[in-house]
């Protein structure tokens, strides 16, 4: 087996008495797409932000390619090829869609003054093709004037993944991606995260629709109060015994 | 060794005097999210209301404290009627921050008018008799400022921890919407807190007018002040007086071991050394919280 | 979309404004007052949009600025008093030495908001208390005098007329800067940040080091000013350079309305005017000072720029001369 794209190992997070991640150990695989579920307050999103660097671990290192990014900043680790959304759609309502996207860019082309005064290309402006391609893959309007606000709540979360997907990484961290979504949003989503995959993303998602998750994911790690219970393929973590009992408790309808 | 203990003693002092302010200003910081740069000018007119006060009456001191304390909270209350409130409707809180700066102006204008400009002594009868301690002279007041700031402190503490309208007054700095949701009434929590600054910054201003003169520039001990409740933890009444009584001392032994000249620079360097070990300050809030 | 910057700039009111302020001299050149005033004003107009870009853009509450603009002074001042130097040169130094400040400064900017600005503040605390005390160098509170006129070309600028053109080159040449980097992906990160950071931040915008680059900058234009400032004035003292002068650059560029360029300098004319008619009234004349400001910050929240844009909005234009909206 191949090195796996991202490495935990050992990593935890402790706030002040409360330990929202346990000693959690992950592999992902290049090119898999891999789900992290488990019940509210599990700790997965907190195990994103100590991903991508919002967080720093109490303890454990995290390794993206084979390189430590423990203690990196954000900026790094998206430069280094990390990229990610959030719960609720984080864009920028007041910029326009191209200014939305063109941010996502700062990790290959960052913003700096020398190259304001000095630069003589226009910076962003020079990536029109690439921000349109993008709003294009994503179905997003493309009227690149449009403020980010004016979208309705779908479009803002294909907003992010768009900002995330500009800068080329390797790997997205997806938060709860078809949250909010309905029945016709979803399908297109699990479709692109398909066509994500095929660009060669290795993708994580956290998702409570079990739907989604089943169908899509290659392997799930399951997270409960913090420490990781289970790990498998979809069939296998449907089956655990462990899995059933945190979501559900014992005797309860399962409707995985 | 008497010496030590006697910059300890005058440092403290000193300090005390920064606490009594501090204190109003991170309460009304920890309240109303708001920086009120006029505070200082608060206990400014408390200082030269005393002095009328003294002047004409010759009333014993804890009276003139109470009384100073009550019309200068009386006037802040007013201040945050007619003045704070009409803006917060509008939600511009830099423009609150800025206009309170306007109001220390006219607070200093007010009492050049009234009082004119040379400095004011207090009558002989409150003037300090000293003890000697150390080699320098310590006053009854400056007893009588740590005592009243300690004893602020812990009712303070224990009013915005174990009362209800304690509880409402913080709940309505970090959320007013949500503290509005719940029921408290918002405004009514605000002109709660700006009276019980007043009262202090007006008494305070008592005691330190005594010591020193009553006059318009009075205020300028504000500048200390707001070091010294960064020093202690922005907001955290505690923490204001603990930074008051260091930046006191910091001042006094920079001054008697390094420099008089440079006492100054010498405690404001420490405090920003300090701030950046302990970015919330002393007793601030340690590491990030999660979102 | 591809429309360069520059071109963005000259606008009709630009290259108005721009035209009227190079003719303006020929219509006072007796009034040397007038002249100096506005020259005066000219130099605070540079704080104001050195300020603005720092705290209007990037929101950094640098309460401490007028600490900068002293060692543009001292250090232009130092310089060419007593180490001859040609204003050019001890100009360039003053905009480095303001900057380094900035360095020594920065690790301050971790600190959030409130902390951050009182932490500013004591940093122009110290600042202004090195000027008062360090009589060995600054020459204390009594004030430095002596400061030779800048000189250019071998040419002393000593005429009101000629330094206006000195400084009105200068503020041009900072306004085009400012301008440039706020139509820039600078500008845009700096929008972005403004409206969430964190999603900046994991989007691969380093936030830290653009924060210390607006402070170098803005710390950097705050020297200048120092520097044309002394040439100008031949003497400077402490006082200039402390809280109170802090406080006056914020209020311009609150007044004249946060993140509007024009704004910034309207705001510093504004407030320079009011400052010099109190201060020729008499004692309780900053009284008045006061209270304009509480109505001014009570009734003006969007500064006076927003003022003009209600205005210009709610007159009735015919189609052909309504002011665009913003594009990206």
């Amino acid at each position: 087996m191949s090195r796996p794209v991202v490495e935990i190992e050992g990593v935890s997070k402790r706030f002040a008495g409360l330990t929202a991640v346990d000693g959690v150990d992950l592999g992902v695989a290049p090119g898999e797409i891999r789900g992290i579920v488990g019940p509210n307050g599990a700790g997965k999103t907190t195990l994103f932000n100590l991903i991508s660097g919002l967080y720093p671990v109490s303890a454990g290192r995290i390794r993206l390619k084979g390189v430590e990014i423990t203690g990196q900043s954000p900026h790094a680790r998206a430069a280094a090829g990390l990229g990610r959304t959030y719960q609720t759609p984080q864009i920028f309502p007041e910029l326009t869609l191209f200014d939305n996207v063109a941010v996502g860019l700062a990790c290959r082309r960052p913003p700096t003054a020398r190259g304001a005064v000095f630069g003589r290309h226009a910076g962003w402006r020079d990536a029109l093709r690439e921000v349109a391609d993008v709003l294009g893959f994503l179905r997003l309007p493309t009227d690149l004037a449009l403020l980010g606000g004016a979208l309705p709540f779908g479009e803002q979360k294909r907003l992010e993944i768009a900002r995330a997907l500009v800068s080329g990484p390797e790997v997205l961290l997806l938060d709860e991606p078809a949250a909010g979504l309905n029945r016709a949003e979803i399908e297109a989503l699990m479709a692109l995260i398909g066509h994500i995959r095929e660009r060669g993303v290795t993708v994580c998602l956290i998702e409570h629709n079990m739907r989604v998750v089943m169908s899509l994911c290659d392997r799930i790690s399951v997270l409960d109060f913090g420490r990781k219970i289970a790990e498998g393929s979809p069939d296998e973590v449907r089956r655990d015994p462990l899995v059933i009992k945190a979501y559900l408790g014992t005797g309860a309808d399962a409707r995985l | 060794m008497p010496e030590f203990l006697g910059q300890v003693v005058f440092g403290l002092a000193i300090g005390s005097i920064y606490s009594l302010i501090a204190i109003g200003f991170s309460m009304i910081y920890r309240a109303t999210g708001l920086l009120h740069f006029a505070h200082p000018d608060l206990m400014m007119i408390g200082g030269m209301v005393g002095y009328t006060l003294a002047t004409r009456t010759l009333l014993p001191m804890p009276v003139l404290f109470v009384l100073s304390g009550v019309v200068v909270g009386g006037l802040s209350c007013a201040i945050d009627r007619f003045g704070f409130r009409p803006m917060r409707r509008r939600g511009a809180h830099l423009n609150l921050i800025i206009a309170t700066i306007g109001w220390s102006i006219i607070l200093v204008n007010v009492a050049l008018f009234v009082w004119g400009t040379a400095p004011l002594s207090y009558p002989q009868p409150y003037l300090p008799k000293g003890t000697l301690v150390g080699g320098l002279v310590i006053v009854p007041q400056n007893l009588a400022m740590l005592g009243v700031g300690l004893l602020a402190m812990i009712i303070l503490q224990a009013f915005f921890r174990r009362t209800v309208v304690g509880q409402a007054l913080r709940a309505t700095a970090e959320n007013p919407v949500a503290a509005q949701l719940m029921g408290i009434r918002i405004e009514r929590m605000m002109l709660l807190t700006f009276l019980l600054s007043g009262f202090l910054a007006g008494g305070a201003g008592v005691l330190v007018a005594s010591i020193v003169y009553a006059n318009f520039d009075l205020g300028l001990i504000g500048i200390k002040a707001f070091a010294a409740s960064v020093l202690g933890g922005f907001g955290h009444v505690a923490g204001a007086m603990a930074g008051g009584l260091l930046l006191g001392l910091l001042e006094t032994m920079g001054a008697f071991y390094l420099s008089s000249a440079f006492k100054d620079i010498i405690a404001y360097t420490l405090l920003i050394l300090i701030l950046l070990v302990r970015p919330n300050g002393l007793f601030g809030a340690g590491a990030a919280r999660p979102d | 979309m591809t429309v360069s910057w520059f071109a963005r700039f000259w606008t009709m009111r630009a290259a108005i404004a721009v035209v009227a302020l190079a003719v303006l001299p020929f219509f006072l050149r007796d009034n040397a007052y007038v002249l100096f005033q506005l020259n005066t004003i000219a130099v605070f107009a540079m704080l104001a949009l050195g300020l603005q870009l720092a705290f209007g853009y990037g929101g950094i509450l640098q309460l401490g600025y007028a600490g900068f603009f002293g060692l543009g002074a001292y250090t232009s001042a130092l310089l060419t008093t007593r180490a001859d130097w040609p204003f050019p040169a001890a100009f360039a130094a003053a905009m480095l030495v303001a900057a380094a400040g900035a360095v020594v400064m920065s690790p301050i900017l971790r600190l959030r908001d409130v902390n951050f600005a009182m932490a500013a503040f004591v940093f122009g605390l110290i600042l202004e208390l090195v000027y008062n005390q360090w009589s060995a160098v600054t020459n204390g509170p009594i004030g430095f005098r002596g400061i030779p006129p800048p000189t250019l070309f071998g040419v002393s600028l000593v005429q009101p007329e000629h330094l206006y053109y000195l400084l009105f080159v200068a503020l041009l040449g900072e306004y085009l800067l400012i301008f440039r980097l706020l139509h820039s992906p600078f500008g845009t990160a700096l929008r972005a940040m403004r409206e969430n950071e964190t999603a900046c931040r994991t989007s691969g915008v380093d936030v830290t080091r653009i924060r210390v680059t607006l402070l170098l900058v803005s710390s950097a234009i705050a020297g200048a000013a120092g520097s044309l400032l002394a040439g100008m004035n031949g003497f400077v003292s402490p006082p200039t350079f402390g809280w109170s002068t802090s406080i006056a650059v914020l209020m311009m560029v609150v007044l004249g309305g946060v993140r509007s360029l024009p704004g910034a300098i309207v705001g510093a004319a504004v407030i320079r005017i009011i400052i010099e008619r109190t201060s020729v009234l008499g004692q309780h004349s900053n009284i008045v000072f006061g209270v304009a400001l509480v109505l001014c910050m009570a009734f003006l929240p969007e500064g006076l720029a927003g003022l003009a844009r209600r205005i210009v909005t709610a007159i009735p234009w015919p189609a052909r001369l309504k002011p665009g909206t913003v594009a990206s």
